[in-house]
């Protein structure tokens, strides 16, 4: 069952502050967005307040006789970047799985904003996160800044949709490799190569780090665009004909729509558990998705969020063939004033940020990043699959442990 | 019908380095350093290409220094450690192996161990909860062995940090740097590099 008219508040996010928390509430068929003063214990059983306090336990007490714990990470080769994951096993049977988060706690970038000028803080917001980069900036201009023209946005827009493509076609080209499907996987890689050397040309830089900055007009994009569309249909096609790789995506990592909505769960697991949460509707950009319907799956599983993936990837190609870029942008600098807060739909999942500006300098800013949620997702659906099954369930997620270390602020 | 797909694209592998490949985009960077707001001991490595400096950006090659070659006839294998990336220099090392880099064809390989690695290649700023991982995993190292700093953070601004744990044979600027010119670092280091 699709589950488009549920209502209810999602828990988005808790901020420690100087007394008690701030608890973000989002109710993702209005786009409104609450911000309650709470203690602690009026948070009542959310499991997501786990990954938002970093508190994750492995429950010893329900564990059989059999079971080991052991921590995988954070150099481990299967992981590919600083961070680490804490299980209990039966055999080969994964019983339970939590984050060990906070190997990148202490990256600079976020915390070198402190007191800085809004003006100047552009490349370090471009910074926080390498895949994210494109959205990071968006909604922190979005939020700081008060003189965005219509070229801007049309730019940001552009901007966050490559950045979805390059995701999801990375992630689609993780799957392939997990699967030993060698060949697709190199086409896969070589498309995102092609991707990344387009943004290089337009936004001037593969990773759109800096985009309004370094844009210059690029008149081959809608061709090359095309050319690339063509490409990757003609590789998903292929690809959906494998039974190999449908039969190692099909029933791993499931989340059914009761995981998502008893865990706060957003973004492409919601939405491949037929769970309808996009910010797209409501986001800073919500003038550019008009009537956007989001692409859900029913299964829950590793292969519901791929099909997820390539659906977006379409509707993305498709949004990007009908806009025209702007010849020049002309780039914010007139700072807001006061407390701002708002969502953007990163590739995995959204992005929470608020962000308080006087006089011109940053007074604070906090984060909830995609990956936090995405994590937390991950740790519920890969129970009860086996070691075989991990690769797949952990990169049909897309997460970054560099995104979800930016959690908190200052 | 992959093989048809593949045969109908043809061969896609840059002739880097045998020749220059002008297809691929350089990165961007100023004309000049000097009117840089985000630093202020800027230099070629610790540049960011952020453009916030105002000055004209020209696309250029990342920088490459090595200061002292890894002597090794076989094949190379690399462990590469993240001590605290955004992310970017991780996806562009995992596009070494990409069809249009290949670096296979010029014998380096990744391995998931120290143990079994000649180049410890590291990115990212060094945090305090990878500074003992850092130390470790050279220590494991058989010699001889070789660090190549990878992107501005691990090869320019945070460079210091990671010099006083380990040697650092070499280094390649660019924020990310683009898997090319992480290439041209790998071969200079490894002496198998022909002006």
């Amino acid at each position: 069952m699709i589950m488009d008219n549920y209502t209810g508040e999602v828990l988005v996010a808790v901020f420690k502050e100087k007394a008690g928390y701030s608890a973000v509430w989002v109710d993702y068929d209005t786009g409104k967005i609450k911000i309650d003063n709470v203690g602690e214990d009026k948070l009542g059983d959310r499991p997501i307040t786990a990954a938002f306090f970093n508190n994750y336990n492995i429950d010893t007490r329900s564990l059989p006789p059999c079971a080991k714990i052991l921590t995988y990470g954070p150099a481990a080769g299967g992981i590919g970047e600083a961070g680490a994951f804490r299980l209990a096993t039966c055999g080969e049977r994964i019983l339970s799985l939590v984050p060990y988060r906070g190997f990148k706690k202490n990256r600079s970038m976020l915390k070198m904003t402190k007191d800085m000028d809004v003006s100047r803080a552009l490349p370090y917001f471009s910074r926080l996160s390498g895949q994210f980069a494109a959205s990071y900036t968006t909604l922190f201009i979005n939020l700081a800044f008060d003189d965005l023209d219509e070229s801007f946005r049309t730019l940001s827009f552009a901007a966050v949709e490559m950045e979805r493509i390059h995701n999801h076609v990375w992630v689609m080209h993780k799957l392939a490799n997990d699967a030993a499907q060698k060949v697709a996987s190199a086409h896969l890689s070589a498309l995102t190569e092609e991707f990344l050397r387009l943004n290089s040309i337009v936004f001037g830089s593969r990773y759109l780090m800096d985009y309004p900055i370094l844009y210059k007009k690029y008149d081959g994009f809608h061709d090359r665009l095309k050319e690339l569309e063509s490409e990757f249909n003609g590789l998903i096609d292929e690809l959906l004909h494998s039974r190999i790789f449908i039969d190692r995506l099909h029933t791993t990592g499931k989340l059914n729509s009761e995981d998502v909505i008893k865990n706060d769960i957003t973004g492409i697991p919601a939405r491949a558990a037929a769970v309808s949460r996009d910010s797209r509707k409501f986001s800073v950009l919500k003038d550019f998705y008009g009537d956007h319907e989001p692409r859900m799956e029913e299964g829950g599983d590793a292969l519901s969020r791929f099909l997820v993936r390539v659906s977006e990837v379409k509707d993305s190609i498709s949004l990007l063939k009908e806009i025209t870029l702007p010849n020049k942008i002309r780039v914010p600098e007139k700072p807001s004033n006061g407390l701002r807060y708002g969502l953007i739909e990163a590739p995995p999942g959204d992005i929470f940020m608020m962000v308080h500006v006087e006089d011109g300098k940053l007074k604070s800013v906090k984060i909830r990043p995609p990956s936090v949620v995405m994590l937390h997702a991950f740790s519920i659906g890969v129970r009860g699959n086996v070691f075989t099954d991990y690769p797949f369930a952990l990169d049909s997620f897309g997460l970054y442990f560099a995104d979800a270390d930016l959690y908190g602020g200052w | 019908m992959w093989i048809i797909r593949g045969l109908k694209k043809g061969i896609i592998t840059t002739p880097f380095p045998k020749k220059d490949d002008e297809y691929i985009p350089k990165s961007y960077y100023p004309d000049s350093l000097k009117n840089c707001t985000v630093f202020t001991d800027i230099h070629n490595f610790s540049c960011m290409g952020c453009g916030l400096c105002k000055s004209d950006m020209v696309r250029r090659e990342d920088h490459v220094e090595v200061r002292k070659t890894l002597s090794i006839k076989k094949s190379v294998h690399i462990f590469v450690l993240d001590v605290g990336s955004c992310g970017a220099c991780n996806r562009e090392i995992s596009l070494l192996g990409a069809p249009q880099y290949d670096f296979h064809r010029l014998g380096f390989f990744t391995t998931p161990t120290p143990k079994h690695a000649d180049v410890l290649m590291v990115v990212g700023e060094l945090t305090d909860d990878m500074l003992p991982i850092l130390r470790e995993s050279y220590e494991l190292m058989p010699e001889p062995k070789a660090v190549l700093a990878v992107g501005a953070c691990a090869s320019g601004i945070y460079l210091k940090r990671i010099e006083k744990e380990i040697p650092v044979y070499a280094r390649v600027s660019g924020c990310p740097p683009q898997p090319k010119y992480i290439l041209k670092a790998l071969l200079q280091l490894t002496g198998r590099w022909n002006e």
